[in-house]
């Protein structure tokens, strides 16, 4: 049994007001709250020797650790990368199409199936992927070999590419300059390791698509 | 005012709280003053030094564990024959937060590597003097899957070489990398509380005022508990009410598990989720506590390319290279004054702007002779640039140069472009070989 009181458990104002019942849940909640936040806050057993009176969190560990509620807010940051090099061959030796490092080209015939390894931060799973880390978006750069449009399909696949339970989304790529897209779809990851697959694919056969670099980040801080 | 907070934490033992046990002043007094105390160490409030900076020292917050690597590469590592030698495939420089001391490194090969003996795939640890930290083998975690743990590292800046003798690799595809701490919770569940997003009813929990950013509290002085003072509602709902404050800017959630929060959004009805200037929770953004605690925080370690782990190129040195691993080689400019080398969108957290932390190190290989150090390496984002000029490693053997661009101005709370810049001074380069840009990482460090 732990030699300091601990609870999470709040009052509401009628409950620590003035005249109201003397009941010991008021000076337990008023003393026991304070190892509670101390232990969350400090990530250390409010008293040396003794185990923590709180639940450890994502990490195994004691504390808030800022991966989403209920242990904090989560900070907003892409968490996977394929960096590309500006395309222009004339400045750069690297190897690649032209000079440059790109993420990778599709068309209508050539589907482009990007594998990601991933260690999704962990996180406290809650119903309907409402945790923070458990939504992470995709952001491309991409470009087309001619002054034209194309429609990309994107998937967002965990472990496989024939995930059945994959989110997508088609979206529109115009002309030859480098631009951002940000389609209406995201990767559902799991606590810790995995491998996620970008797979995107053309409805054009006439057009390359370059996907010159891309990311992925969840967008929200606590739950969506 | 005397006001009333501890030194450190105190608490009540479980017989002073029991029910028919009588409610002493001096149990109210300490969890005032205990609850005064976090909140001065959340905040940096009333010159607390002593504050929440998620090192994982005792009393200072728990480690963040961010990972700080998720690369995907897709590129050839076949080496043209007669090719010697060993070569780094992955020369990057990592930051490690503040307490961490330990890393896992996985490589995901299309081939097969020798894992055995010295010249087998090798994770190296330097730091910025050339030391080495850790020298660990790769483990075969499955096929094609190769992991490697190092610990005994120091937090800070360090370079990292993922390398092995090129005779030992027989011809694959460097699928990508990831690295990070390896901390999992096993499997068990929480206590987790529920948040319905449908759920309107306002909550019962009340905080001591609705401050339009951070967070409100109350202070207490010392008179308020001296002897003949009455034990009454003021002093009872108003530290619960600091509580109830506390424990929403710290979880991130509704006190009580109700579905509204109490610490609502900024009044004017920004959401801190847009506006980090406007932040209602524990996020390390000084956007109301002017001397809230900042934590370091990894953004990315990019890899651009192989070089040799002495810091020689790993292809010929010509333009184009016709030798070596020539389709995974670090990049070298051509011109003085070269367009960015690489451009990529990412997001950034909502750190305060006004005195930038975020940082950079850009690993270089390059020739012996020091004309390396007339190049300047750079950071662009859409927020202004920073630069820093290359200088050599000692130790390395004049093979490796390091830039370590500073205060890089940045957007919070959003996704921006980034770019790695070089400059040289003088009219043209002097040597082909002059510099190559191996990697290079982004962090914050206060």
């Amino acid at each position: 049994m732990p030699s300091k009181i601990a609870t999470s458990k709040p009052l509401t104002d009628a409950q620590a007001r003035s005249q109201a019942e003397g009941s010991a849940r008021v000076i337990m909640s008023l003393a026991g709250r304070t190892r509670h936040l101390w232990e969350m806050y400090t990530g250390t057993s409010a008293v040396s020797g003794e185990e923590p009176a709180t639940a450890p969190n994502p990490q195994g560990l004691i504390g808030y650790d800022l991966s989403g509620p209920p242990w904090g807010s989560a900070p907003l940051h892409s968490t996977a990368y394929q960096v590309g090099m500006t395309p222009v061959a004339s400045d750069w030796q690297a190897p690649g199409n032209a000079g440059q490092l790109v993420a990778g080209t599709l068309d209508l015939n050539n589907p482009l199936v990007i594998p990601i390894p991933y260690w999704c931060r962990p996180y406290e799973v809650l119903p309907n992927h409402e945790s923070a880390y458990s939504r992470q978006y995709p952001t491309l750069r991409m470009y087309l070999s001619s002054a034209t449009t194309a429609d990309v399909t994107v998937r967002c696949c965990i472990d496989s590419r024939a995930d059945p339970e994959a989110l997508s989304d088609t979206f529109t790529v115009t002309g030859t300059t480098e631009t951002t897209y940000t389609p209406a779809c995201h990767f559902r990851p799991r606590p810790g390791p995995q491998m996620l697959f970008l797979d995107l694919s053309s409805d054009d056969a006439s057009v390359t698509v370059t996907v010159a670099s891309w990311s992925i980040a969840h967008r929200a801080k606590r739950t969506y | 005012m005397a006001r009333l907070k501890n030194t450190a934490f105190s608490g009540a033992a479980m017989h002073e709280v029991e029910p028919g046990v009588a409610s002493l002043r001096r149990v109210l007094k300490e969890a005032i003053e205990d609850t005064a105390l976090i909140y001065d160490k959340v905040t940096g409030e009333n010159s607390e030094t002593n504050t929440i900076i998620h090192d994982g020292t005792a009393g200072r917050g728990c480690l963040l564990g961010i990972p700080m690597a998720s690369q995907s590469i897709g590129r050839s590592l076949e080496v043209t024959t007669g090719t010697t030698g060993t070569i780094a495939i992955v020369p990057v420089p990592v930051f490690l937060a503040a307490g961490e001391t330990a890393a896992v490194v996985e490589v995901f090969l299309d081939g097969e590597v020798n894992l055995l003996g010295s010249t087998g795939m090798r994770l190296v640890f330097r730091d910025t003097s050339w030391n080495i930290d850790a020298d660990v083998g790769f483990d075969r975690a499955a096929p094609g899957h190769y992991a490697a743990a190092a610990t005994g590292l120091t937090a800070g800046l360090n370079l990292m070489f993922v390398q092995y003798d090129v005779t030992e690799f027989r011809g694959g595809v460097f699928v990508g990398w990831r690295m990070h701490h390896a901390r999992l919770r096993s499997d068990g569940g929480g206590d987790a509380r529920r948040n319905s997003a449908s759920d309107s009813t306002p909550n019962p929990y009340a905080i001591t005022r609705t401050a339009s950013v951070g967070m409100a509290h109350t202070d207490f002085d010392a008179s308020l508990l001296a002897d003949g003072y009455p034990y009454h509602g003021y002093l009872t709902a108003l530290l619960n009410r600091n509580q109830n404050a506390l424990d929403e800017y710290g979880s991130g959630w509704p006190v009580g598990g109700n579905a509204t929060y109490t610490q609502a959004d900024n009044s004017a009805g920004v959401a801190d989720d847009v506006n980090p200037g406007v932040s209602q929770f524990f996020a390390h953004t000084r956007s109301y506590f002017s001397s809230e605690p900042l934590v370091d925080f990894p953004v990315c370690v990019v890899a651009m390319g192989s070089c040799g782990s002495d810091g020689a190129f790993s292809v010929n040195v010509a333009e184009p290279p016709t030798t070596g691993m020539t389709g995974w080689y670090a990049p070298w400019p051509l011109v003085i004054t070269p367009s960015s080398a690489t451009r990529v969108r990412f997001t950034l957290p909502d750190f305060p702007t006004g005195t930038s932390n975020l940082k950079a190190a850009i690993l270089c290989c390059g020739n012996v002779s020091g004309d390396a150090e007339d190049w300047t390496g750079g950071v662009t984002t859409t927020a202004g640039s920073a630069t820093d000029a290359f200088s050599a490693i000692t130790g390395s053997s004049d093979g490796f140069y390091l830039s370590e661009p500073t205060a890089i101005p940045f957007t919070a709370d959003a996704e921006q472009t980034i770019e790695i810049t070089f400059s040289r001074s003088g009219a043209s380069k002097a040597k082909v070989d002059e510099i190559a840009l191996c990697g290079f990482c982004l962090y914050f460090e206060p």
